[in-house]
């Protein structure tokens, strides 16, 4: 406990006062010979004894009621917990070293180098040392070094990696780990300070007290000149019977305007080739085409010619494109019966299969088949799975495919939930009011699957009637796409893995209705299908430095024909370090994986280290402004009350006296009556 | 009559009566005082001596006009006696060491004997036989009822060389005395009380028993009575040199509860026994004891 007015503490000796009152003023023992001592033989010595101990206690209490006003007027406050800790202890300076994509443009990373060793030689012998090299998340090392001549080994080594850049985590580990550390020091923040790492909206821990950060910009004045190529998505998936595969590719530039060829390679040979006039400082979209109509998966890239990358690659885009027949559906007829009024699986296999163009091609089943030759599951009325079924349901999905789940009025409500409620986006809690007919009313309008349905010359939700809602659980992490009208949720999707689900709360039969002879059925269930399927192609999206798992037995080889095998059973993640076009191979079946490096490393803009520093450090809320009296430092509202609650304890000391004095008074009477 | 005696000259106020050491000289002045401020003596009466005679005036007894006078003087005038009684007083004084009390210029045992003197010097003066006892635990002196004009001196020096000791039994003692007192008379005991209320009833019904007229003259110290202490306080009884160290603030409910019950059952058997219990604090002016007697005396007389 520290004191704002220690002066004011003298004034605590005057504690001594009751005590010396007491001495002084303290009644005399009146000796009295008396005749009338039978009146008196009920009183005891006891009584005596019992005054002279109250006596005490009041002096003690009027002693503690000057003590305690001393300290009020000196204010006390509680001094922080890391100042008041081992003064002994080490000043610690922290050097973070970038080693982020980014930082192998131009001279970055030598002045980088450069700047961390100056941070480690300024240290000096007195305090301990911390290196830590950081590139995104995940990618933060920590090297305790001993001495200085560690730490400029370690330097020394450092070279930049082909990963991005997670400022932000990388900076709340830092501060984590010095919380609590008494004796303070500096972090040295030594980057380019990429502006897109800050710009992300992510709150982190703030600098413990006693350390200031120092960023040490290696940004510099030269700015990037070439261009990037990047594309949507690292899988695109197209059908077969579509003659053109469409590629969208954006390229940007940095510098001067130029003329630039972007093409088109599937399998390294070139099929289409675009010339195109790139801004200055600026980005163009343009659209690459192809005919591939052979089933299967390619190894493709959209190439830069004409204009140096950024960084290193950063003219080449991997993706692997897909070309399937059609999307594969099992159907599983929870209740197969010969009256198809009753058969839900019927009328989803139907709507899904309806038209010679159909993009789906459905089939029923009575059990759950071989997933492999599925892309989509849909489980029709479905109340029960053997754990096997549950299990390889689970992994279908979170391998990236999606999975359907309609209701039955006669699903057993335990049963599913413990063998499907795991996969599905909910579980069961009871079917309400199973006779009672409802509306199906949109809960977000910009949703896909309500776009898709509800667009021009497709249908309109407002005819649909459905029967035997059921009323959901543990749905808390789903999304709602549609609602009953009653407010529960009715179509709701839920990602799983890389995969997606989706529920339908009512009967998709004849039990729920006309819903199946309406109109809106056919694209009703097409758009879960499609949506399903999008999430699915959309999973193989991966970025320099992902993990990507093995299956067991399979053998992964890298775009430079490095092989990694997943041996046994055992399945084995593999870092994906290279960019290009990887390949997994299982037996017979070939799995193609494009990696990318991440594209906003070309972006070299930074900010200010300035800026950075305000930022993090503590007082950064604290502004000046400018009163009557001259200059004020504004404290941020957490400063402020903690202040305030310092300076509080004064007056918690003064609260104390009124109880204290009341107790004083209440006792000073009862020992007077005594 | 006790207002009447109380409004007295101040030279029976307690603080002339504690600078009068001489017993003889304070009944002197106490009594002659006290007899000025009465009207006319009604002991001077009609009894078998011839007195004097005086003038018949409206509302005497016809029955005491002289008519001899009357046949020779034409003239009513009654023929006035000197009382003669064979009226036997004793004066018991309680000398026990409780007695020695006083907070103020007194002690209760000094008050008590200027009492018993101004009784004695008064009795005697009305002619009255006047006997004395002395007790603590026991009789301590006895003297038996004289007419004579030296035992007056008697019972003053008695009293004069007596001093309070030894503890308050009024059982043993007044028994005693109860058994000495032979013939009739008038019984006044004098003392603080500050004993056994269910001893002092056996020995007061005794006196009774035996015919006597009893009144008792109870006497405390102001401080007995008020019990004004309020500070830290260490008694020692008088009688037993026990200490008791106590609050005086704290004791007093106590005390005061204690001493209202002993009064009230003093006064309960007084009043059971047809006895005058009057209390007198040692700030009292003597001559309201002396009003008491001559109630009673004209009572028994």
């Amino acid at each position: 406990m520290n004191w704002l007015n220690p002066g004011l503490l003298v004034f605590a000796v005057l504690a001594v006062v009751p005590v010396i009152l007491h001495f002084l003023l303290r009644e005399r023992v009146q000796k009295v010979a008396f005749g009338a001592m039978r009146f008196l033989r009920k009183q005891t010595n006891q009584l005596l004894t019992r005054k002279r101990w109250l006596e005490w206690l009041l002096t003690a209490l009027r002693c503690a009621a000057v003590l305690l006003l001393a300290f009020a007027f000196a204010r006390p406050f509680f001094a922080d917990r890391e100042a008041s800790a081992d003064a002994n202890a080490k000043p610690i300076t922290v050097v973070m070293l970038d080693v982020s994509r980014s930082m192998s443009f131009g001279s970055r990373f030598s002045d980088a180098q450069k700047a961390a060793k100056e941070a480690i030689s300024a240290a000096g012998p007195g305090r301990t040392l911390r290196l830590i090299t950081f590139s995104d998340t995940g990618r933060i090392n920590l090297t305790d070094v001993d001495t200085a001549g560690e730490a400029l080994a370690v330097i020394e080594k450092a070279a930049p990696t082909p990963y991005g850049t997670d400022l932000l985590e990388a900076l709340d580990r830092v501060f984590a780990g010095l919380a609590g550390q008494a004796a303070g020091g500096e972090v040295h923040l030594i980057s380019d300070v990429p502006a897109a790492a800050l710009a992300v909206n992510r709150e982190i821990r703030p600098l413990p007290k006693g350390f200031r950060l120092k960023v040490h910009s290696v940004a510099g004045e030269s700015k990037a000149d070439g261009a990037v190529v990047t594309c949507g998505a690292n899988a695109v998936e197209a059908r077969a019977e579509e003659r053109n595969v469409q590629i969208a590719a954006r390229v940007m530039n940095y510098g001067a305007a130029r003329e630039s060829t972007v093409k088109l390679l599937v399998n390294g040979k070139e099929i289409d080739a675009r010339k195109t006039s790139l801004p200055a400082d600026g980005e163009t979209t343009l659209t690459l085409t192809g005919s591939v109509k052979e089933v299967g998966e390619y190894a493709c890239q959209v190439k830069l010619e004409g204009v140096r990358p950024v960084l290193k690659d950063d003219d080449v885009f991997h993706f692997v494109l897909r070309v399937v027949q059609n999307i594969r559906v099992a159907v599983l007829d929870g209740a197969p019966s010969a009256d198809s009024t009753r058969d839900a699986a019927f009328y989803i296999v139907e709507a899904l299969n309806a038209g010679d163009n159909s993009p789906y091609r459905a089939k029923a089943y009575t059990t759950l088949p071989d997933l492999r030759e599925a892309d989509v599951v849909v489980l029709a009325g479905v109340g029960k799975l053997s754990a096997d079924e549950a299990k390889r349901l689970d992994a279908f999905v979170k391998e990236g495919n999606g999975l359907l789940v309609t209701l039955a009025p006669e699903t057993p409500i335990d049963d599913f939930n413990a063998s499907i409620g795991q996969v599905a986006p909910a579980k069961l809690r009871l079917l309400k009011n199973a006779d009672e007919t409802r509306f199906l009313v949109a809960s977000d309008l910009k949703h896909p699957w309500v776009r898709g349905v509800t667009g021009e010359n497709r249908g309109d939700l407002s005819n649909v009637r459905v029967r035997g809602a059921w009323e959901l659980k543990d749905s808390q992490e789903a999304s709602v796409i549609l609602r009953f009208d009653d407010g529960r949720p009715a179509l709701i999707e839920k990602p799983l893995g890389k995969g997606a689900t989706l529920l339908f709360a009512a009967p998709t039969d004849r039990r729920a209705g006309d819903f199946p002879l309406r109109a809106i059925y056919v694209p009703f269930i097409r758009e879960c299908l499609h949506l399903l399927s999008q999430r699915a192609g959309a999973s193989g999206s991966l970025g320099l430095g992902d993990g990507l798992a093995l299956r067991p037995s399979s053998v992964l080889t890298s775009p430079s024909g490095k092989e990694t095998a997943a041996r046994g059973s055992e399945p084995l993640e593999a870092t994906l370090d290279e960019s290009g076009v990887y390949r997994m191979r299982e037996g017979e079946h070939l799995a193609l994986y494009a990696v990318n490096g991440a594209p906003g490393e070309a972006d070299l803009a930074a900010a200010s280290a300035d800026d950075v520093e305000r930022r993090f450090n503590p007082l950064q809320d604290a502004k000046i402004r400018l009163t009557d009296s001259g200059y004020e430092r504004v404290l941020a509202p957490e400063e402020k009350l903690k202040n305030e609650q310092r300076a509080n304890i004064g007056w918690w000391l003064l609260a104390a006296l009124i109880p204290l004095t009341i107790g004083e008074l209440f006792l000073a009477r009862y020992v007077g009556k005594t | 009559m006790a207002k009447q005696a109380s409004s007295k000259p101040d030279v029976l106020d307690t603080a002339t009566l504690a600078r009068l050491s001489n017993l003889q000289l304070l009944a002197k002045t106490v009594v002659e005082g006290f007899i000025l401020g009465l009207h006319k003596s009604p002991f001077r009466g009609f009894s078998v001596e011839f007195a004097e005679y005086r003038p018949y005036v409206a509302g005497d007894d016809i029955k005491h006009i002289d008519w001899k006078v009357y046949a020779k003087s034409d003239k009513h005038y009654l023929k006035l006696f000197e009382e003669e009684t064979n009226l036997a007083s004793h004066v018991i004084v309680d000398a026990s060491a409780s007695m020695a009390y006083g907070s103020g210029e007194l002690t209760k045992f000094q008050y008590a004997s200027r009492m018993a003197a101004c009784l004695a010097y008064f009795m005697m003066g009305q002619r009255d036989a006047t006997g004395l006892v002395v007790f603590d635990t026991g009789i301590r002196e006895i003297l038996p009822p004289r007419l004579r004009p030296t035992h007056l001196q008697h019972i003053i020096n008695v009293l004069q060389n007596c001093e309070p000791g030894g503890e308050t039994d009024l059982e043993v003692p007044l028994h005693a005395a109860a058994e000495s007192i032979k013939k009739r008379g008038l019984v006044v005991l004098i003392s603080d009380l500050l004993g056994e209320v269910d001893a002092l009833q056996g020995a007061l019904q005794h006196l009774k028993f035996g015919g006597h007229d009893v009144i008792v003259f109870q006497v405390l110290d102001p401080h007995e009575v008020d019990f004004p202490f309020d500070n830290l306080v260490e008694f020692t009884d008088l009688e037993t040199g026990a200490k008791l160290r106590t609050s005086g603030r704290a004791a007093r409910e106590e005390y005061m509860k204690e001493f209202q019950a002993h009064q009230e059952a003093l006064r309960d058997i007084c009043a059971g026994l047809k006895i005058d219990h009057v209390l007198f604090d040692t700030r009292m002016p003597l001559d309201m004891a002396l009003a008491q007697y001559l109630y009673r005396r004209g009572r028994a007389g």
